[in-house]
């Protein structure tokens, strides 16, 4: 028998995504510091094209 | 005889628990009210940086303005209330004699994964971690906003965003560990004692701003080719006056954030303290405030006669008593204040003939008078408990002056050597066409006025 979605086990996913998880906190604080840092290395790059087509 | 006593003790222990209820309900409440009027604060920075702006620049300050606040909450989530618990007796990171700082203590209730993540989310058997982080929070926030505008109109949105972040998750809390945490070494070993944060929140920030200044440099035509500086008048001034107003508004949230409500298990005592845990009262807070925003305002008046520098006057008053405002007497809160109102455009027109550019005064405001400040606590309140317990440590003028400089030292070495790198990787300053065209058409996809405003009749004198 395949995967099949209705009888995988979710328990896995459960734990890092919903809130109660044990490892969501974890999981949820690297999502957001390394977004953070993304944000601001592509609000970079924007900027500074913008820069460069006014020059 | 004894059912009724038992009865009674029953009761007895209802009406505890109802007390204790309501208590702790009380403080959530408190802290969370303080929050809304931080906010306020950041209103009136918002105004009064887009007002005190130049019509080409002025949605570019207010995104700026408003990424300071938007970018220095999550740093301070991620790091800086970390950075706080675990700092206070120095780089040691070791606990301090009241057992509530260093590694240990820090990664127990301040990271937001592991069992301290218990503290840094929604938790129904903890009402206290989420409002007095939220205070801080908005502490953090204003830092970056007192920096915000000292850079407008010539400084790089996300290079600007990182300083923001360096400043709100990491200098000034380090400063605040060092000295406005009762096992802080500055409060240990020195007596430093700065309630209201005069040093470690607006000292830390101008010097920051400040270091900034010196890598940023002026913007085009402020200075001319014999040093001597132009006015670059902002767009609005009556906008920037009402917004130095809501600063103050909002700057009673922010002083009500600085005192420790009594009666549940973190407090000092059942009563209301201050931070270092000596004893203080709302009352003494509505005195000092009040006289010193009206000490300040009539200094500034009798200086310059300038509505600008009478609000900025306001803040300075503030600023001046806010390291003392639980110990001052009102009056002399109002000539502390006062003093402290007529120096301010003496000392911004000092920094500026040195080739500094800083567009609201903040370094001035925030930075001289809150040193001013700092000091004239030493002198005035020598021999004060600096913080509760027996044979602690009392207020000195050497102990302030040695608190200042480390807050001055903070503040501008983190500010000099962050702007530096940004300015290395060419982040730091817009481009000179940029900057002579004005930020607004070059990056904000909107305008401020699109139907223009109607210039009004120059002054007759």
């Amino acid at each position: 028998m395949g995967w099949n979605y209705y009888t995988a086990d979710w328990s896995v996913v459960a734990d890092i995504l919903y809130p109660g998880g044990a490892h969501a906190p974890a999981f949820w604080t690297f999502v957001g510091i390394v977004g953070f840092v993304a944000i601001l290395w592509a609000g970079n790059r924007t900027e500074q094209a913008k820069y460069k087509m006014k020059s | 005889m004894e059912e009724e006593l038992r009865l009674l003790a029953e009761r007895l222990a209802e009406l505890e628990a109802s007390a204790g209820l309501t208590n702790t309900m009380f403080a959530e409440a408190y802290y969370y009210i303080t929050i809304p009027l931080m906010i306020l604060i950041h209103v009136g920075f918002l105004a009064y940086e887009m007002g005190a702006t130049r019509m080409k620049n002025v949605l570019s300050s207010g995104i700026k303005n408003l990424l300071a606040f938007a970018t220095a909450l999550p740093a301070f989530y991620f790091f800086g209330w970390w950075v706080y618990w675990a700092f206070p007796t120095g780089f040691s990171l070791s606990a301090g004699p009241n057992e509530i700082s260093g590694l240990a203590y820090a990664n127990s209730i301040a990271l937001g994964w592991g069992e301290s993540a218990q503290y840094m989310g929604p938790n129904i058997a903890d009402n206290v971690s989420g409002v007095v982080w939220g205070a801080f929070a908005m502490f953090a926030a204003t830092t970056a906003s007192i920096m915000s505008g000292s850079v407008i109109e010539r400084i790089q949105t996300v290079g600007f965003t990182i300083l923001a972040i360096i400043l709100g998750s990491f200098s000034w809390v380090l400063a605040a560990a060092w000295g406005w945490h009762a096992d802080g070494w500055l409060v240990q070993s020195w007596g430093v004692h700065d309630f209201g944060a005069a040093g470690l929140v607006h000292a830390v920030a101008a010097f920051f701003a400040l270091g900034v200044l010196i890598n940023l440099g002026p913007r085009i035509g402020k200075f001319n080719a014999d040093g001597t500086a132009n006015v670059l008048t902002g767009h609005s001034i009556p906008f920037t006056v009402i917004g130095l107003m809501l600063i103050i508004a909002g700057f009673w949230g922010f002083l009500m954030a600085c005192v420790v409500v009594g009666g549940e298990a973190w407090s000092w005592s059942a009563n209301f303290t201050t931070i270092y845990g000596t004893p203080t009262t709302l009352s003494a807070l509505a005195f000092n405030i009040l006289m010193s925003t009206a000490g300040g305002i009539i200094g500034a008046w009798v200086v310059t006669r300038d509505p600008f520098w009478m609000m900025s006057g306001a803040l300075a008053g503030i600023i001046s008593c806010a390291s003392g405002l639980d110990v001052y007497f009102p009056a002399t809160a109002f000539v502390v204040a006062l003093v402290a109102g007529m120096i301010l455009k003496p000392a911004a027109t000092w920094l500026e003939r040195r080739g500094i550019d800083d567009a609201v005064g903040a370094v001035t405001v925030h930075g001289t008078i809150g040193i001013y400040g700092m000091l004239a606590l030493g002198i005035i309140a020598s021999g004060y408990p600096a913080l509760t317990g027996a044979g602690v440590a009392t207020v000195s003028f050497v102990g302030q002056l040695v608190g200042s400089i480390v807050f001055v030292l903070i503040g501008l070495v983190t500010g000099y050597v962050s702007s530096l790198v940004l300015k290395w990787l060419g982040m730091l300053r817009v481009p000179e066409a940029a900057e002579k065209a004005g930020l607004d058409p070059v990056k904000v996809p909107t305008q401020a006025y699109p139907e223009g405003i109607p210039k009004s009749a120059p002054a007759s004198n």
